[in-house]
């Protein structure tokens, strides 16, 4: 049920922070500021995710934790209100919820947190992507898709 | 001749009329093949083909996606082809429609009543970081994006969109379809061109560009029919014009065959377009068996000089090709009757041409060197050694070739028909193994409206266009079950999310029959045909009692076609057959098979051969039988009517050129064009091969029979004589047997056809070089004629040593050579000049004059080359008599036999001694009041004759034959002594001398006369002398 805009922007969110962690590699994780050679092997933290829907003028706020490997995988798992777990690897990704996975092959290779938003299939939604910092492993991402609709995330490693 | 001109003008009105009123609304051809099948599968098959998706696709593939969307994004735009899909707008443009979309597996848990997994879900999505395809606020449980997500899988599972495409990945390799349905032939073929250099070129990431669909391949079809078409003509048209100057030696045949081609097409399509609107390009194809018959009849009519003298086998033949095509007149398949008229109607108006065209003249076919072959030969005339061989060829190719119908295999495979290139066929393989689309099978759904169909469709299970816009009803239950949802889980719903559920669902239903938005429409049109009726492809097991779906696989479809009109074409050749064995009985009657059997055999040849090089009998080349059935009697029927050796030239060069014409379609590329071109050209060869075996009854009776001759001639109590001799002969090698009773030398039958072909093919003078090491050959074997020129020489008081002696013998061959181009092919006439005395010039006063002359020659020279002097008189402007010869015929009878074969009968006839008697005498007396010469050989007594006279000769009593001496006196005419002696390599001097004596001279005066003339030019020129037996015997 939750299948590809879903996924697909989960994942370009979890390479925009393995690129913004890690400015050349995929899926490494740097410290904030330094290029993607400075990206950590391994990264885990928490995230608040807030997303503004433009037409019910709704904030709905989540809350989870994130997994990140260097090259090898990157979780996300939505604790509250609504578990569900997104996982990301080089050549796929699935989405969890209710037990339910579903799986798709994805494969990108992306450098820096802009060129996530080429992916064709979140591209002709989003807006605009903010990381701050702007190099290294971002601590906030604000995302404004064309519909009004915004997300903005906050992690902590 | 007036009466077929008026005829052919009639018909030829009769087709204007008929083409300008068809003019009125375009004169169009039906160049598909789903034509020639019933209604009901026509319809079908051509809704299934007009069908948006089964038109043209392009298949991308590369590693990289985002590569792939590049090129096909520069495709679209070099090529103008429909851009990428903006699912935004499709979006937007559905948002207030959809109501009742949902996906099909949230309705099936809403239909479960499992409303809180359902809430869950949608939770889920909405606390995700993925922002919601329609407005919350109509949609606060997202089952609308849901839907939209949906969409992808259920239009190909295993497919999603990719800016804009449909794509997926199969085995780490990326694909994209690329929606090509609007090109012209034009351009999908330079779209696969430019696919094909792009897959040959080396690519990047290892780009690879196909094509798939109908359109590329018959644009394909289309590009590489026109140019075999364009290039087989310009071939068959040049061979067909050789073939005829070959015959003809000249270019007047070609305006007859190219009016006579033009009139039988125009009145074809008249009648064709008279009777049916639209009639099949096939009819036109099968037509240009026209061709054949038309150049057949042109050239037989030429070839007897005027159509006239040929209108009995030429109706015979319009006969019996017209039975041949008529029973495909009552075909159930339209194509095939079609076929029939045109090719009907054509026969006819070439037969009139033919008739109506004016009477050429000294047009006939000629001889290696242009020179008229007015040949005389009669079919029982031919060495028997070469008539066996033939027969037992033929019989031995027969046999072999109908062994080859135990292994003839029957096909209705469409890839008879057509069978793609490499590129497309990898192309479509390609797509198929991406697309997994297996079993090929097409469910039509028949409901009255569209709306109608899409419940049927859903009804069945089927995945076709109500998985993206369900039906009006569907979608109506399915707000229900989203209203029974909000109602169960709307409050936790929006305790949860804060999403406040709508009071009233202000949206509509999506309704198929009408959208706007132009990606869905184009969905839309590649499911829906006519009539609100929808197809689709369907699972290979997919079942159904349905009445109103029906499904159907193309390729058997297809399969059904072919095998009806190879059932159906089969029935009416056995009609035909048997129509055809009625007319040539009532034509013919007793001698009905002698016609039917080689056509008979010709055609089961063919199917035999078919086996052996593994060409299966289909529809289509089952027609070709018809045709050779048509031009197999036309052989047959000439070569029997008329067994002449023009006759035969004739219908050698109709074969070639109709097998030219049709033997040139086995070169092409498709495989029908190949296949039925192979038949043709078999079945026109066996039709040929056979058409010149006679039966022996048959023979009997056609020497029975005169040959057809305007001239008179006695060359066939010539040839009988010959053979009587070649039976009868003593195999005498003595030099003291008679002249008569000694063999001949080294004159064996395949050694003269040997010398002749090389004087055919190489001329005189290469026929004289080889005379020599062939008369070294003999000359150690030919003791008696070296003996006997040895004592000539001692008579004469020579000493003759073994080179005169072999340059004596070497002499008289080449004055075989002479005397031999002379009298046939006159390839290289020798300059023969008269010696200017009192003797020529009383010869030419009286012949000037038209008197008539009694012409007493020798063996002394080459007398036969005396006509020479006849034809340069004729150049200078004199008047040339008529001669008749006599000739013992029974003495050298192989070289007289082939010599008689060749023989040009226009100015000599030549009459056997053996036959002389008291009406021959009347005849010369009557020939010599018509002002013409006879002429008769006075220094050989007849075989047998006991009438003899003597006179001294050289010293020597000799005998000699009475009887030309009283004919000479009986004639009451001027009596003039000839020789003809060689002068040159290639010269001759003739020497006349009157007789000086009045009417009432004896025999002996006469004989005494022409014994000193020709002893005196004896003496002259010893080397002339073509006595080889001992003259001087008492």
């Amino acid at each position: 049920m939750f299948k590809r805009s879903n996924v697909l922007l989960a994942a370009a969110l979890a390479v925009a922070v393995c690129c913004a962690s890690n400015s050349g590699g995929r899926g490494a994780t740097r410290p904030a500021g330094q290029d993607d050679a400075e990206m950590p092997e391994r990264a885990e933290g928490t995230f608040v995710q807030r997303k503004t829907l433009a037409d019910v003028e709704v904030t709905i706020t989540s809350k989870g934790t994130f997994k990140f490997e260097k090259g090898r995988s990157f979780e996300w798992r939505t604790v509250s209100p609504m578990p569900s777990t997104f996982i990301a690897t080089p050549t796929n990704y699935s989405f969890i919820v209710n037990g339910k996975t579903t799986t798709r092959s994805l494969k990108s290779n992306v450098d820096k947190i802009a060129k996530i938003f080429e992916i064709k299939e979140v591209k002709d939604f989003v807006k605009s992507v903010k990381s701050v910092p702007e190099k290294g492993f971002p601590d906030k991402l604000t995302v404004e898709f064309k519909n009004g609709d915004r997300l903005d995330i906050e992690m902590k490693r | 001749m007036k009466a077929a001109r008026i005829v052919l003008a009639v018909l030829i009105a009769f087709a204007a009329c008929a083409l300008a009123w068809r003019a009125r609304t375009g004169l169009f051809v039906d160049p598909a093949i789903l034509s020639l099948v019933s209604a009901e599968h026509a319809k079908l098959l051509c809704e299934m083909t007009a069908g948006r998706r089964f038109q043209g696709r392009m298949l991308l593939e590369g590693g990289n996606a985002d590569a792939l969307v590049e090129k096909a994004d520069a495709i679209c735009t070099n090529f103008s082809l429909r851009a990428a899909a903006d699912f935004r707008r499709t979006l937007r443009r559905i948002a207030p429609l959809s109501r009742g979309l949902v996906s099909d597996e949230t309705r099936a848990l809403l239909l479960e009543g499992r409303f809180k997994e359902v809430a869950n879900a949608s939770a889920a999505r909405l606390f995700g970081p993925a922002p919601p395809l329609f407005s919350v606020k109509d949609d606060p449980f997202l089952l609308a994006t849901g839907y939209a997500m949906s969409l992808q899988s259920n239009l190909a599972p295993g497919w999603s969109m990719n800016g804009g495409y449909p794509s997926c990945e199969r085995d780490g390799r990326h694909f994209l379809l690329l929606d090509c349905g609007d090109l012209s032939c034009d351009a999908a073929e330079r779209l696969r061109a430019f696919a094909e250099r792009a897959n040959d070129s080396a690519q990047e990431d290892g780009l690879k560009v196909w094509c798939c669909g109908p359109v590329f391949h018959m644009a394909r079809a289309a590009s590489r029919a026109k140019r075999e078409i364009n290039l087989l003509s310009a071939a068959s048209v040049a061979m067909v014009a050789l073939l005829g100057w070959l015959l003809f030696r000249s270019w007047r045949f070609a305006p007859q065959l190219l009016v006579s081609v033009g009139a039988a097409f125009f009145v074809a399509a008249g009648a064709l377009f008279a009777f049916f609107p639209r009639p099949h390009v096939l009819a036109f194809v099968f037509g240009t068996t026209l061709i054949g018959l038309a150049v057949d009849y042109v050239y037989h009519a030429r070839a007897a000089g005027g159509a006239g003298r040929v209108a009995r086998p030429l109706a015979q033949s319009l006969a019996t090709s017209l039975v041949c095509f008529a029973p495909l007149l009552f075909a159930d398949i339209a194509a095939l009757r079609q076929m029939a008229l045109f090719t009907m109607a054509g026969l006819v108006a070439a037969y009139l041409c033919a008739l109506a065209w004016r009477r050429s003249r000294g047009d006939r076919p000629t001889g290696g060197d242009g020179t008229p072959c007015r040949l005389r030969r009669s079919r029982g005339d031919r060495p028997a050694g070469f008539g066996n061989i033939l027969a037992i060829g033929s019989s031995l190719l027969v046999l072999v070739a109908m062994c080859g119908i135990c292994r003839v295999e029957i096909s209705f495979d469409p890839s008879a028909f057509y069978r793609p290139g490499t590129f497309l066929a990898e192309g479509e393989k390609r797509l198929l193994e991406v697309s997994r689309m297996g079993g090929g099978k097409i469910a039509f759904i028949h409901g009255k409206t569209l709306q109608e169909s899409l419940e049927i469709e859903e009804t069945a299970g089927l995945k076709g266009l109500s998985a993206v816009i369900p039906s009006l009803k569907r979608q109506r239950e399915n707000a229900a079950l989203v209203e029974k949802l909000r109602e169960s889980e709307g409050k936790a719903y929006t305790a949860l999310t804060g999403l406040k559920m709508p009071n009233e669902d202000k949206r509509g239903f999506l309704d198929a029959e009408h959208v706007e938005d132009e990606t869905l429409h184009r969905i839309v049109r590649s499911f829906a045909v006519s009539g609100g009726r929808i197809m689709m492809p369907c699972p290979e097991e997919f079942r159904s009692d349905d009445p109103r779906i029906v499904v159907f696989e193309p390729r058997k479809v297809v399969k059904r076609i072919f095998d009806r009109m190879f059932h159906s074409a089969s029935r009416l050749f056995a009609v035909s057959f048997v129509a055809l064995a009625l007319l040539l009985l009532l034509l013919f009657r007793g001698r009905f098979l002698h016609y039917a059997w080689p056509v008979g055999m010709a055609i089961a040849c063919t199917a035999g051969m078919q086996g052996w090089l593994g060409i299966p009998i289909t529809c289509f080349t089952l027609l070709c039988f018809f045709v050779m059935a048509g031009l197999g009697l036309d052989y047959v029927i000439f070569n029997h009517s008329n067994p002449v050796q023009e006759t035969r030239r004739t219908v050698l060069y109709s074969f070639l050129s109709s097998l030219a014409g049709f033997g040139l379609l086995a070169f092409t590329e498709f495989p029908v064009t190949r296949s039925m071109g192979a038949t043709l050209a078999l079945g026109l060869f066996f039709a040929y091969i056979l058409s010149k075996i006679e039966w022996r009854g048959e023979k009997r009776r056609r020497q029975k029979i005169a040959a057809y001759n305007p001239t008179p001639s006695k060359n066939s109590a010539t040839l009988r004589l010959c053979d009587s001799a070649l039976k009868d002969k003593t195999h005498a090698r003595r030099q003291d047997a008679e002249w008569h009773e000694q063999e001949e030398q080294s004159a064996g039958e395949w050694r003269m056809r040997f010398m002749w072909f090389v004087y055919r093919w190489l001329g005189k003078g290469a026929l004289k070089m080889m005379c020599v090491p062939v008369m070294a050959f003999i000359y150690p074997f030919a003791g008696g004629a070296r003996r006997a020129v040895r004592e000539f020489y001692e008579v004469l008081g020579i000493k003759a040593g073994a080179w005169r002696v072999f340059r004596h013998l070497l002499g008289f061959a080449w004055a075989l050579a002479d005397k031999t181009d002379a009298c046939t092919l006159k390839k290289n006439l020798p300059v023969v000049s008269a010696r200017d005395d009192d003797g020529h010039r009383a010869f030419k006063a009286l012949v000037e004059s038209g008197k008539g002359i009694f012409v007493i020659s020798s063996h002394l020279g080459t007398i036969e080359v005396l006509n020479a002097l006849g034809n340069h008189e004729q150049a200078a402007g004199g008047r040339v008599p008529f001669v008749h010869a006599f000739q013992q015929m029974g003495h050298d009878a192989v070289f007289m036999r082939m010599f008689m074969r060749h023989f040009d009968d226009s100015e000599i006839c030549l009459h056997a001694v053996e036959d002389i008697g008291v009406e021959t005498a009347v005849e010369m007396q009557a020939a010599i009041g018509r002002g013409e010469l006879v002429l008769m050989a006075g220094d050989r007594v007849s075989a047998g004759s006991a009438k003899t006279l003597e006179c001294d000769f050289l010293g020597r009593p000799c005998r000699w034959p009475k009887g030309v001496f009283a004919f000479a006196r009986i004639m009451e005419a001027p009596i003039f002594f000839v020789t003809c002696v060689r002068t040159g390599w290639n010269a001759y001097e003739a020497h006349f001398r009157r007789f000086e004596g009045g009417s009432g001279a004896k025999a002996d005066e006469i004989l005494r006369q022409y014994a000193a003339f020709l002893e005196e030019e004896t003496r002259t020129h010893p080397s002339e002398w073509h006595h080889f037996h001992d003259f001087f015997a008492s």
